[in-house]
């Protein structure tokens, strides 16, 4: 996985920050291999129950992380039970590692 | 005042004029968006509602613009006129909230990411974007609180009134 600890923890405290203390986040995508470099950072949130208004919740995680970590790209997924799912939310729940 | 220090004022004046002229036309895409009931029928016909596609069209396009406009140019150039070293885009924004000119700098950079996720999902998923354009919509407030705070500098640091920005827009630099 390329990600420091540092970040690591800026995603996860972002994570549970926005989407309340019982989200679940992973990483996903490219930065799961160690012999790419740089590229996105893919994650995807689980959260136990329906999230209200989850794209702008999704929008200000990305930006708490910038504000610790700088300007960089973050694709944000979400889920929860019963949320209907695209194979890219299918792939990264299967291949995901949590943070 | 010193040839840079006219530059970059002028530079400052004439960027916060294309930022007026951004806002006034979101402001009209928001007014006309926002009159209508967007939901996800309503994302759902718009793919055989071409005018009503090329309104919400117009408002992610002005909501993005307004927002490069101020964050990669405007508040970089508001910061030389002050004679500080503009840095990257977060730094610039947290610097922004010291200096008073934006109230959250995080809800600014929220903006943005909002934005993007709206480019994304407009085509894919009508269900999120009915949803998302709502809350860009919730933006709109800020937007216009800044506007006014870059105005305040224009007026108190270099004197200039609204309606004399746009004589900063084509003329020479010095």
């Amino acid at each position: 996985m390329r990600l420091t600890e540092r970040q690591k923890k800026t995603i996860h405290d972002a994570a549970l920050q926005t989407f309340g203390p019982e989200a679940v986040v992973r990483l996903f995508g490219s930065r799961l291999d160690d012999h790419k470099k740089g590229g996105d950072i893919d994650l995807l949130v689980e959260s136990p129950g329906l999230v209200e208004n989850a794209g702008l919740i999704a929008a200000r995680m990305s930006a708490k992380i910038q504000m610790q970590l700088g300007e960089r790209k973050i694709d944000i997924l979400y889920t929860w039970p019963g949320c209907p799912q695209s194979p890219v939310h299918r792939s990264a729940l299967r291949e995901g590692v949590v943070l | 005042m010193s040839s840079t220090r006219e530059k970059t004022k002028v530079r400052f004046l004439a960027t916060l004029e294309i930022a007026r002229r951004e806002l006034a036309v979101l402001e009209y895409s928001h007014e006309k968006l926002f009159s209508m009931t967007i939901d996800v029928d309503w994302v759902q016909r718009l793919t055989d509602d071409m005018a009503t596609a090329e309104t919400l069209e117009a408002f992610v396009s002005r909501f993005g613009r307004f927002q490069d406009t101020v964050g990669d140019k405007l508040l970089p150039r508001a910061l030389m006129a002050l004679l500080e070293k503009p840095g990257p885009l977060i730094d610039n924004l947290s610097r922004a909230e010291q200096l008073g000119w934006i109230a959250d700098a995080e809800a600014w950079a929220t903006a943005r990411e909002l934005r993007n996720r709206l480019i994304h999902e407009y085509m894919t998923d009508p269900d999120r974007f009915a949803v998302d354009i709502h809350a860009a919509g919730g933006f709109i407030g800020m937007f216009r609180r800044s506007y006014a705070c870059f105005l305040a500098l224009a007026e108190e640091r270099f004197g200039v009134p609204e309606e004399q920005l746009q004589a900063y827009l084509h003329s020479p630099l010095p």
